[in-house]
């Protein structure tokens, strides 16, 4: 039965330290949002290649290497390969072969394939075509790049898909793979073969 | 002070006026650019393609070159910035946008900032306002205005707490305000704790919300509403004084505690006070407690008993008061009655010195053998207590 000190307890305490539990969850909350909006953004690039697929492929025209023009739109009703590639870009002549290959075992079943040779000179353009093998198949001239950023080129090469109606399917980065072509091409070609 | 206010207002004013100039112009339309101006300003909102991070602004990269041809080739057409980041948009995805589309997920990255802004801003305006409070507030505690009229209107009995926990805990605060004033006017710290506690308990009832709580009956009594410990030694001090006068031995003796007759020469100006508010809460075993410790200061032994009694009967275990109790009546010559008690008491708490003092008191006022040797316990347990010279003085006169 000592002298007690009169200190009392103050049962008001708890109100403050939850509000700062309340702070700090939402801190805690606030950070995860924004780290999940900025991975979405940063990874979203990988997901979704190209914002044009599922679109209506955009005009192609101009110029070709041979001197003559081109419209894609002519070609419409047809599966067409549209490649862009350049003179000075190594993984293009790597693939061309394998375009070439597709185009003389698809053609007569109906695949199409347009170049577009991007901020490029005639004259290499042509000594990469007689090296890497002459394809049979026209390039629109595009020296300023412009078709390209029209396409929504990231790098060189890319190589779109477009159906029988005019709209983007696929987009292949880099270099275009035989699996791509089995996988992704044939069965288009298959769709609505006459 | 306002000299000062208004020069702060003028200056917070003049920002916000050139932070509003600054984004009119910003935001306004310029006057008339040039066609390169605008591609650059186009060109410097959309992500380089084929390279991390660079607008197509500042890339030099073969791709960028073809992007800053087709702004040229848009803006030239009429199409608006706007629709020309669009025509990238709908080709590279929203990503090429350097600055995050406002709508959707986008616009948590524009409004984070300006959260973030505002968090600060109001962390530091509690953070200046408190701290500028805090000296004020400190010294002030102790003698809220608001607490003393409290206690003012308490006094004349226009204050009556309400049954919630807070009014509970002001009521006690009162009476435990009311008790130090009885106890010792001069000792300024006590009355400091009490008057801070007082106004904690005051603020604490202005702003309560709980609906009132019935107390439970009979629940122990509030042991720190008042220091019946340290009220205890105090009483069995002044209890020797009673014992050494009624003996007529060693008056001229400094005793230690008050001469006795000294509390009763001294009516109680709080009696009045603490008997209304027990009478308005005869529930309240707090109430009765501080009723009965007021006459015991005062030296009303008979009406000290009976308010313990009550305290007693709302609350039986309540040592301290039992001990309270037995020393009353030790001082006012009733030693007999309260033996029993202490008996009990000493029973339960063997080495209690205050216990011990008070028991040493009763059996040496009903002359019991055992006197000697329990104030001698006592003396052996707490020498350095101030009732210790007193009880030294009677043993060494025995």
């Amino acid at each position: 039965m000592t002298a007690r000190a009169d200190v009392r307890g103050e049962p008001a305490a708890p109100p403050r330290r939850r509000r700062r539990w309340v702070a700090a969850l939402a801190l805690v909350v606030l950070v995860a949002l924004g780290g999940a909006v900025l991975a979405g953004r940063l990874g979203g690039s990988e997901a979704a290649p190209s914002a044009l697929v599922g679109q209506p492929a955009p005009p192609l025209q101009g110029q070709t290497l041979d001197g003559g023009t081109f419209d894609l739109a002519q070609w419409r009703g047809e599966v067409v390969l549209v490649n862009v590639w350049a003179s000075w870009c190594a993984p293009c002549r790597r693939e061309q072969p394998l375009l070439t290959e597709a185009a003389a075992a698809l053609g007569p079943r109906g695949l199409r394939i347009v170049g577009i040779d991007v901020r490029d000179t005639p004259e290499d353009a042509r000594s990469f075509l007689a090296e890497a093998g002459s394809a049979g198949w026209p390039s629109v001239r595009d020296p300023e790049g412009t078709h390209a950023v029209e396409w929504g080129t990231f790098a060189l090469p890319e190589t779109y898909l477009v159906d029988r109606d005019g709209t983007v399917v696929a987009k292949a980065v880099g270099e275009v793979d035989p699996r791509w072509i089995t996988d992704t091409v044939v069965p288009v070609l298959e769709e609505g073969a006459p | 002070m306002t000299a000062r206010r208004g020069a702060a207002a003028a200056a917070v004013l003049g920002v916000v006026v050139l932070a509003v100039l600054g984004l009119w112009r910003a935001a306004g339309p310029e006057q008339r650019p040039s066609l390169r101006e605008q591609v650059d300003a186009v060109a410097a909102t959309l992500r380089c393609p084929t390279c991390q991070g660079l607008s197509i602004e500042d890339s030099t990269s073969v791709l960028a070159g073809g992007s800053r041809q087709v702004i040229e080739e848009q803006l030239r057409a009429g199409r608006t910035p706007d629709e020309v980041r669009q025509y990238f948009v709908d080709r590279y995805g929203e990503d090429v946008l350097l600055s995050p589309d406002p709508d959707g997920p986008g616009l948590l990255a524009w409004l984070a900032p300006a959260l973030a802004v505002a968090a600060g801003g109001g962390v530091v305006w509690r953070w200046l306002r408190r701290s500028r409070r805090a000296p004020a507030a400190v010294p002030a505690a102790a003698t809220d205005p608001d607490a003393a009229a409290a206690l003012a209107a308490h006094r004349t009995g226009r204050l009556d707490p309400d049954g919630s926990s807070a009014g509970e805990a002001l009521r006690e605060a009162l009476l435990v305000r009311l008790a130090a004033e009885e106890d010792d006017p001069a000792d300024t710290e006590a009355l400091t704790r009490a008057d801070r506690r007082l106004a904690a308990a005051h603020r604490r009832y202005a702003a309560r919300s709980t609906p009132a709580r019935p107390r439970p009956p009979g629940g122990a009594l509030p042991r720190r509403a008042v220091t019946v410990g340290s009220a205890a030694v105090l009483l069995a001090a002044a209890g020797i004084g009673v014992v050494l006068t009624l003996q007529d031995r060693g008056a001229e003796d400094p005793v230690t505690g008050e001469a006795p007759g000294q509390g009763a020469a001294q009516p109680a100006s709080g009696t009045a006070q603490l008997q209304a508010a027990a009478e308005a809460h005869p529930q309240d075993p707090a109430a009765w407690l501080a009723l009965g410790r007021a006459h015991d200061r005062a030296g009303e032994f008979d009406d000290a008993v009976a308010a313990y009694d009550r305290a007693l009967q709302l609350a039986p275990a309540a040592d301290d008061v039992v001990l309270l109790r037995a020393n009353v009546l030790v001082r006012a010559g009733r030693s007999a009655e309260a033996l029993p008690s202490l008996q009990e008491l000493a029973g339960r708490h063997p080495d209690d010195p205050d216990l011990l003092l008070v028991l040493g008191l009763a059996q040496y006022g009903t002359g019991a053998a055992e006197a000697t040797a329990t104030l001698q316990r006592f003396l052996d347990l707490d020498p350095g207590s101030p009732a210790a010279p007193g009880v030294r003085a009677l043993l060494e006169g025995r």
